[in-house]
């Protein structure tokens, strides 16, 4: 293999090249990225660079001579525009074609915007551009409005929050990071989210956002209400960075469709958030947005591209920060999934939880506690069979409570309980077994969704 | 990278990541990718280890090997922020002090009472013997049914074998001595477990010195028995460079037999390279290749700093810990072009696999004649010999201080 | 070129007897590091540098370097 192209010029993509030159390959390389700026890091983005800890360059992957050493045509500021599988070639925007034997295809994804969402004061955030303007942003105006509790939405909204502003989380699901974790932990995050002050309005969809003059003025929700907001942070998902390859023949479903050796066509692999693959340790399809894989997959991915032959079968990993919490996992999180506490006491802010499905551990989760999640890994590793997890909780009683009453000061004060986390935390529940899809499911806000009082834009 | 900072010196804690890492699935002879991380983007970085400490971790070669032998750098053991690989070193540690975790002068006294043994004059001597051991073993090998599991019928017996007879130890214990041993470098073993077996090999090895001061023979256990006899050594002392003469001389060895041959079969190009030669250049420079390559002691060189080390814009206070990472170390490219790839026939004599600095593997002049030895001789005696299952099913020893298979089934 | 060892910090991993055994050697009695010739022959130069750099315990010096580096 003479000319390997790698298009994508993030993690995964730099990952790629390095692991073919890692491997003594020293055919001619080609690094391809849509950006202008040499690769960066991403996670920061949402956390150190949008607070300001971290100035911008401490984001960037490596250094001028590393890349340099990558002896590599660096295209940046070049987007692929078009994928010709059957002539070997990539279209970049500028008119040019990069020819190649074998291909990584490591894009990404970008997020998903909103109608009216050209209106200035209204923020995406995928690039270190994105993250500045939005520090900008956050500087100059004090209310924000974060549209989406997944994972980026609540760190958003943690890192505005942290810098002093009034920040609200808007979320159509009954609780935050939901579909990745489940209503319990979801409530969890909630009750964080309140401790430090951040308002939350889940269960109600946005109905539009609202401006004067071009520039947002706040957002409405589906209750008729309106969130005034001097920026808006709009964190409902992302699609897969595929429209270049329309037309290629690649079998574009949600993402880039490969086989469990991350190949989409002979010679063409893929990497990172962009690739769906087929994972044979869990035998099911998946496609990560976690930083841990694109590097792991893009290892894999160009190992595979070079002749390794080895199924990419990872038990996923992923984190987030949000304030001084520190939530880990390792494997997958289906909704249907039991889950169980293993140690420690939600309660008390430290403990670890199992996820059972269709009989073995199929998921773990830490929060604040990566040295008890790391021995728990290894029952995902080996799936562990549910009982022997259920069985060992049997005997301690879960104090993760199922249903958790309203605090004392909901969520309709606008001042209510954002100082004092303890009034959350502490609040004692009933003891239950856990189980998702159990009834009671509680509410990310401390009002209801009926609650009237929450509809009137007061806050 | 000078426009990263290191983790660690400004950032709260849940940003120090957990160490050891993991490697990833399907890549079992590739360090952890969070190493490559790490090494590119912060090479001296704080890590959380088992017991919440965050000492250094240090991932470039030339650092790695700089501070080896830095003589502001500490190995001495019972020091508070000593970087313990586990519960269960510690406790051996504390249990058994030898010279591996000591400072000069009482780590040369007592190193220099055993260094004859392994002089390559000494060991090159050994090398006859150790080819019969190995002749011996396939032939049992080749007479029995097939698959067989390698480290039992071969990796393990080998050095076991090779340095009882350098010991003075009667192989016939080799079930106790083993398990025990085993237990020893598993990760999951508990502090009373470790404190068991730890014992039972002190009282075992104390019992050998006894009868070697009776009926000293021309071992190295007698070598000791005599510096006891002369008031060089206590017995205590005796016993404890004992077991970790016997330790260190059968696991690490057996590990880089079985791991390296399951590596060699996994790269038919390389092993043909191997097998095609009877020239004892390319099977040197082949088993040089290897202790890079696989670095089975893979969770760092673990040391502690006596005063204040500035390197790589990093300032290591004098009393923080420090772990070196030779197995990623081992896989820098500034150091080893194309770094991932198993190449028999590059010149990586200067890895740090077997450590480097004035603790540097004692018996390493042993490992390389027996790991020669096996190299040249497994695949011409057995041209046809493969894994029976394939590399998913192979268990690896992730939670080991010493890297391997558990078991390795073959055929031919 | 002039060979200098320090007995005194070999640790005597025998690393130069494996690559320079016509200049190293090692002491029947604890295998510490003698030196056979002090001034090897030119052939010899790359291997004794070498085994320098592999020297664990950093006590094989060429003396052309020394002296190099004392002028700095």
């Amino acid at each position: 293999m003479k000319r390997i192209a790698v298009v994508g010029a993030s993690a995964a993509g730099l990952t790629a090249a390095e692991t073919l030159r890692r491997r003594g390959w020293d055919g001619h390389l080609t690094l391809i990225g849509d950006e202008p700026r040499p690769p960066y890091d991403r996670p920061p983005l949402s956390k150190q660079i949008l607070t300001g800890a971290w100035e911008p360059e401490r984001a960037l992957l490596r250094s001028p001579q590393d890349l340099a050493h990558l002896a590599a045509d660096l295209r940046l500021g070049q987007p692929a525009t078009a994928l010709d599988v059957a002539h070997r070639r990539v279209h970049l925007g500028a008119g040019e074609t990069v020819r190649f034997d074998g291909l990584v295809i490591a894009t990404g994804v970008t997020p998903r915007r909103l109608p009216d969402g050209d209106l200035a004061g209204v923020h995406v955030l995928r690039t270190l551009d994105d993250a500045l303007a939005l520090r900008a942003a956050l500087l100059a105006g004090p209310r924000v409005v974060v549209v989406g509790a997944g994972f980026l939405g609540t760190e958003v909204a943690a890192a505005a929050r942290t810098m002093g502003l009034q920040v609200t989380l808007v979320e159509p699901e009954p609780v935050p990071v939901r579909r990745p974790f489940g209503d319990r932990i979801g409530a969890l995050v909630a009750d964080l989210h309140r401790a430090h002050g951040t308002r939350l309005r889940c269960g109600t969809p946005v109905r539009r956002l609202r401006g004067t003059g071009g520039r947002v003025t706040g957002v409405e929700l589906g209750d008729g209400a309106t969130l005034p907001a001097d920026v808006v942070v709009l964190a409902v998902g992302s699609v897969p960075a595929t429209g270049w390859l329309t037309g290629s023949g690649l079998n574009l479903a949600d993402g880039v469709v490969c086989d469990a050796w991350c190949r989409a066509a002979p010679g063409v692999y893929a990497a990172g958030d962009v690739a769906s693959w087929h994972n044979t340790h869990f035998g099911t399809r998946m496609r990560l947005e976690h930083r841990t894989n694109a590097t792991e997959q893009a290892i894999a991915a160009a190992g595979n591209l070079l002749g390794d032959a080895i199924p990419f079968a990872p038990v996923p990993y992923f984190w987030t920060d949000q304030y001084d919490t520190r939530i880990q996992a390792y494997g997958v999180f289906p909704p249907d999934a039991d889950l169980r506490v293993v140690s420690g006491d939600p309660s008390n802010g430290r403990f670890t939880a199992a996820y059972g499905h269709r009989g073995v551990v199929a998921g773990v989760l830490g929060w604040n506690d990566p040295r008890e999640l790391r021995t728990l890994r290894r029952l995902v590793v080996e799936r562990a069979l549910w009982t022997t997890v259920a069985d060992a909780g049997r005997g301690r009683r879960s104090r993760l409570p199922a249903r958790r009453p309203a605090p004392p000061h909901a969520g309709t004060d606008p001042s209510g309980g954002t100082d004092r986390p303890e009034d959350h935390a502490r609040t004692p529940g009933p003891v239950s077994p856990l189980a998702l899809g159990a009834p009671g499911t509680p509410r990310c806000g401390a009002s209801p969704s009926g609650d009237p009082s929450g509809g009137r834009g007061e806050w | 990278m000078s426009t990263i900072s290191a983790p660690g010196t400004d950032v709260p804690p849940a940003e120090v990541p957990d160490y050891p890492m993991t490697r990833a699935a399907g890549r079992p002879f590739d360090p952890p990718p969070a190493l490559h991380t790490l090494q590119a983007e912060a090479p001296i970085s704080r890590v959380r280890l088992w017991d919440g400490t965050t000492p250094w971790l240090v991932t470039r070669y030339e650092d790695v090997r700089a501070l080896l032998a830095d003589p502001r750098i500490s190995s001495d053991g019972t020091h508070p922020h000593y970087p313990h690989q586990s519960p269960a070193t510690k406790e051996r540690r504390r249990q058994s002090r030898t010279f591996i975790t000591m400072d000069d002068p009482e780590h040369a006294r007592l190193r220099r009472m055993v260094t004859a043994a392994f002089s390559i004059k000494h060991v090159e001597a050994l090398r006859p013997a150790i080819q019969k051991i190995v002749d011996d073993l396939i032939d049992a090998m080749l007479a029995g049914p097939t698959p067989v599991d390698l480290v039992q019928a071969f990796a393990l017996p080998v050095p076991s074998l090779v340095i009882c007879a350098l010991l003075g130890v009667p192989y016939a214990d080799h079930d106790f001595f083993q398990t025990n041993s085993r237990i020893l470098v598993r990760g999951t073993t508990t502090p009373q477990q470790a404190r068991a077996a730890t014992q039972l090999l002190l009282d075992y090895l104390d019992r050998l010195i006894g009868d070697k001061l009776v009926h000293p023979a021309d071992d190295l256990l007698s070598t000791l028995a005599e510096r006891v006899r002369d008031g060089g050594l206590s017995r205590r002392e005796a016993a404890n460079m004992g077991m970790l003469l016997l330790i260190a001389g059968h696991e690490t060895t057996a590990n880089m037999i079985a791991l390296g041959t399951l590596a060699l079969l996994q790269h038919p190009d390389q092993l043909a390279r191997v097998s095609a030669s009877d020239d004892p250049k390319p099977i040197a420079s082949a088993v040089e290749e290897l202790l890079r390559y696989l670095t089975i002691v893979h969770d760092g060189r673990r040391r502690v700093a006596r005063e204040d080390i500035e390197i790589g814009g990093i300032t290591i206070h004098a009393g923080e810990g420090v772990v070196l990472a030779n197995d990623i170390g081992n896989r820098d490219p500034t150091a080893f072009p194309a770094p991932d790839r198993l190449d028999v026939d590059r010149d990586p004599r200067h890895h740090v696999a077997f450590g480097f600095g004035v603790h540097q593997c004692l018996g390493q002049p042993l490992a390389r004649v027996e790991l020669q030895v096996v190299y040249s001789t497994l695949y011409r005696r057995i041209p046809t010999l493969r894994p029976a299952v394939g590399l998913d099913r192979i268990p690896f020893k992730h939670d080991g201080t010493v890297y391997g298979v558990y078991e390795l089934p073959v055929t031919w | 070129m002039k060979v200098i060892v320090d007995q005194h910090k070999c640790v005597a991993s025998g690393q130069c007897v494996l690559t320079a055994p016509e200049v190293f050697d090692q002491r029947e009695e604890d295998g510490i590091v003698v030196l056979l010739t002090e001034t090897p022959s030119a052939h010899l130069t790359d291997d004794v540098r070498q085994a320098a750099t592999l020297c664990p315990a950093q006590a094989i010096w060429l003396a052309e370097q020394e002296e190099r580096e004392d002028r700095e």
